[in-house]
């Protein structure tokens, strides 16, 4: 059992009703948070699944949405006929295949030979169990109960026999109010009595017995159900060890006798007032509230654990666990193949756009001419290269046979020389040399008349510097000055040399 | 029904039969559907990892390319600058023959004019000249107005190849009505061996002083 499951829903279907409660468990023990009972039309024995399927409907709309929860767990329990429950005692010799030795012992009984069974048993009591549960019914009978929940979407996960749910709701409030855990419970159905006995919390005794068809008055009905009580009695005095019975209630499944009828006569017919004859639906806290099936709310709290009656038997056909495995199976399947298709998809979508964008990345080189034009490059790089290596063995004797000479502006340079002698000065002689030097010579009047030539020079622009370099007067008449200007030549660019 | 046929076996087997089931859906969609594409795209990566290779190859020779052509461009421009100061040896003889003319064109008389240059062959093998190239030296004096000396020294300065004009010197006296005594040295680069090839393709890049006048 999971523990997180909080809430469950539990159906109790009979052949005279369907009763739904929805039971949740919390800090304060196990509370019923809604339930509905609907009857089946009288004088149909047989359940039919539409019948169901609409009554069922029907009821889980009357619970409201809590309900329909898609994950809600649901049990069921039920009282077909014909349904037997035994309590086998094990061999001292534990059989190797249980399950084996069970069926076998079920084959034997006379209700069901020749039927298609469905089957299950479980441990009696605490520690190692020494004897066991074993319940069986008609396989089509319970198969057509879940066809019929499954219709109206319930997920019936277990299904078991009407006592041990309607003794698992009746313990755990009994236990909780009068600390009392022993009960003689005794389901009476339309066609059956199932009889009970819980004693410290453990089943043990169960005992299964059709109803005369000649009880049909109350009087009779008590006669009946009062021999059968002392039998039961009969039987615990005479069992070693056996002790007092505990006090016994009767549930009434059958729907044609009331317990307010039926109790008084039953009283008077068994000699003791241990008996307690209930309805299978237990009126709700005030007069508003639906009456609740405790059958229904017992297997709910077999769903949700912590009962204390630990009997734990799921009639789920073998034809239904199967189906819901192979559903299950075919449903992981299919995600796992649609997670496969779709991942191939996606990437098959996403491979091409990949291979897309590369292409056109190359496509967009090969267009701005980067793969077809890179051997020509290669050629013409190496051709200049080639080019490059020629022209600059031409050069190279040419720069330096060419070195150093410039070319000297010589009219510019004479007539500068006439434009700046003045009137009292003349120019007898100049002469360069390398060209980069001129001297000039010639006669001057006086002093000043030869600064005044050197200034215009200067102030010509074509001289680096000019500086007047000797003056000596002559000796003969006119006593003239004799002087000698050298020259520095502004390089080609107007640079100095 | 698969279902029924599914029956008889575990659920394990169950399972195991669904995931090969699965497992070989899965490998056929792979070998038959995405393989082509993740081989495509393999093979689109290395080309496309070749692609930048020979695109950053072809960027960085395209770089070089366009340096080289900057350097070849003023190599030529260079070498057609520097031709313009050389002659080649048809040249040479035809500025020689045509040198007193052109003295005498400008009016200036020529006092003297050696070929052979001052204490120096007219043409000589420097020892650091360099391959190929010899220095062909010109000694000219001449008298003329300073107008016509100019002229002289104008038209030479025009010449082209040009005509490096070492020294310069003009004397001016009395008894010569001012006129100018010019003496010139003048050097004349030549290119040995230079054939008439080499004229044709030089003369596209150098310019002939259009005064020079050729020596009958």
């Amino acid at each position: 059992m999971r523990e997180r499951t909080t809430t469950a829903l539990g159906l109790d279907i009979s052949e005279r009703g369907i009763s739904v409660a929805l039971v949740a468990t919390g800090a304060q023990g196990p509370r019923t948070l809604a339930a509905a009972h609907a009857a089946l039309p009288a004088g149909d024995p047989g359940l039919h699944q539409a019948v169901s399927g609409k009554v069922l409907s029907g009821l889980l709309a009357q619970l409201g949405r809590r309900a329909r929860g898609g994950r809600m767990r649901a049990a069921l329990a039920v009282s077909v006929d014909p349904l037997v429950m035994q309590l086998l005692d094990l061999p001292p010799e534990m059989p190797t295949n249980l399950g084996e030795f069970v069926a076998g012992e079920l084959r034997q009984c006379v209700p069901l030979s020749g039927e298609t069974l469905v089957s299950d048993f479980c441990g009696v009591g605490a520690g190692v169990p020494r004897r066991l549960l074993a319940v069986a019914a008609r396989a089509d009978r319970i198969q057509e109960l879940v066809k019929a929940c499954t219709a109206s979407g319930i997920v019936v996960e277990a299904v078991e026999p009407s006592l041990p749910a309607y003794a698992r709701a009746f313990l755990e409030r009994h236990v909780r109010a009068a600390h009392d855990d022993g009960a003689t419970i005794a389901l009476l159905g339309p066609g059956t009595l199932t009889v009970g006995v819980w004693r410290r919390g453990t089943l043990d005794f169960v005992r299964t017995r059709r109803r005369p068809a000649d009880a049909d008055t109350p009087t009779l009905l008590c006669k009946w159900l009062a021999e059968e009580w002392r039998a039961v009695i009969r039987y615990y005095e005479t069992r070693e060890g056996g002790g007092p019975l505990p006090d016994c209630r009767v549930v009434l499944q059958d729907g044609s006798h009331r317990a307010d009828t039926l109790a008084p006569v039953l009283a008077a017919e068994a000699g003791t007032r241990s008996i307690t004859v209930v309805d299978a639906c237990e009126p709700g806290g005030d007069s508003a509230s639906p009456a609740v099936s405790m059958t229904a709310v017992g297997a709910a709290l077999g769903l949700l654990g912590g009962s204390p009656s630990p009997l734990r038997v799921n009639l789920v056909p073998k034809t239904v666990t199967e189906a819901r495995s192979r559903f299950r199976h075919v449903l992981l399947t299919a995600n796992a193949c649609i997670m496969a298709f779709l991942g191939v998809f996606l990437a098959s979508q996403f491979l091409p756009r990949a291979t897309g964008a590369m292409d056109r990345r190359i496509e967009q080189t090969r267009r701005e001419g980067k793969l077809h034009t890179t051997r020509a490059l290669l050629a013409e790089e190496k051709y200049l290269d080639q080019e490059i290596s020629r022209l600059q063995q031409e050069v190279q004797p040419l720069r330096q046979a060419l070195q150093g000479r410039s070319q000297t502006p010589w009219p510019v340079i004479l007539h500068a020389i006439r434009q700046a002698a003045p009137a009292d000065v003349s120019v007898t002689q100049w002469q360069c040399t390398e060209g980069r030097t001129l001297q000039v010579q010639g006669l001057a009047s006086s002093c000043p008349a030869a600064e005044t030539l050197v200034r215009n020079l200067e102030a010509e622009g074509l001289f680096h510097t000019v500086r007047l370099s000797s003056v000596q007067r002559r000796q003969d008449d006119d006593g003239g000055l004799e002087y000698r200007i050298d020259c520095l030549l502004k390089a080609e660019g107007g640079k100095s040399p | 029904m698969r279902a029924d046929r599914l029956r008889p076996y575990s659920y394990a087997a169950r399972h195991a039969f669904s995931a090969a089931l699965i497992l070989i859906g899965v490998l056929a969609l792979y070998r038959w559907v995405l393989a082509p594409h993740v081989t495509y795209l393999h093979a689109m990566q290395r080309f496309g990892s070749v692609v930048d290779r020979v695109a950053e190859e072809h960027d960085r020779i395209s770089d070089a390319r366009a340096a080289k052509l900057r350097h070849w461009r003023s190599l030529r421009e260079e070498r057609a600058r520097l031709e313009e100061g050389v002659f080649t040896a048809v040249g040479a003889r035809a500025f020689a023959r045509g040198l007193l003319p052109l003295v005498e064109e400008v009016g200036c008389l020529v006092v003297a004019a050696d070929f052979a240059g001052p204490g120096r062959a007219g043409r000589s093998r420097e020892a650091d000249a360099p391959a190929g190239i010899e220095m062909m030296y010109v000694s000219l004096a001449a008298l003329g107005q300073p107008d016509q000396v100019s002229a002289l020294l104008q038209r030479l300065g025009e010449h082209r190849p040009r005509v490096w004009i070492d020294s310069c010197r003009g004397d001016v006296s009395d008894g010569q009505a001012g006129r100018v005594a010019c003496t010139l040295t003048l050097t004349l680069c030549v290119r040995e061996d230079s054939t008439d090839g080499n004229d044709r393709r030089e003369s596209t890049t150098a310019t002939v002083g259009s005064h020079s006048s050729p020596v009958p």
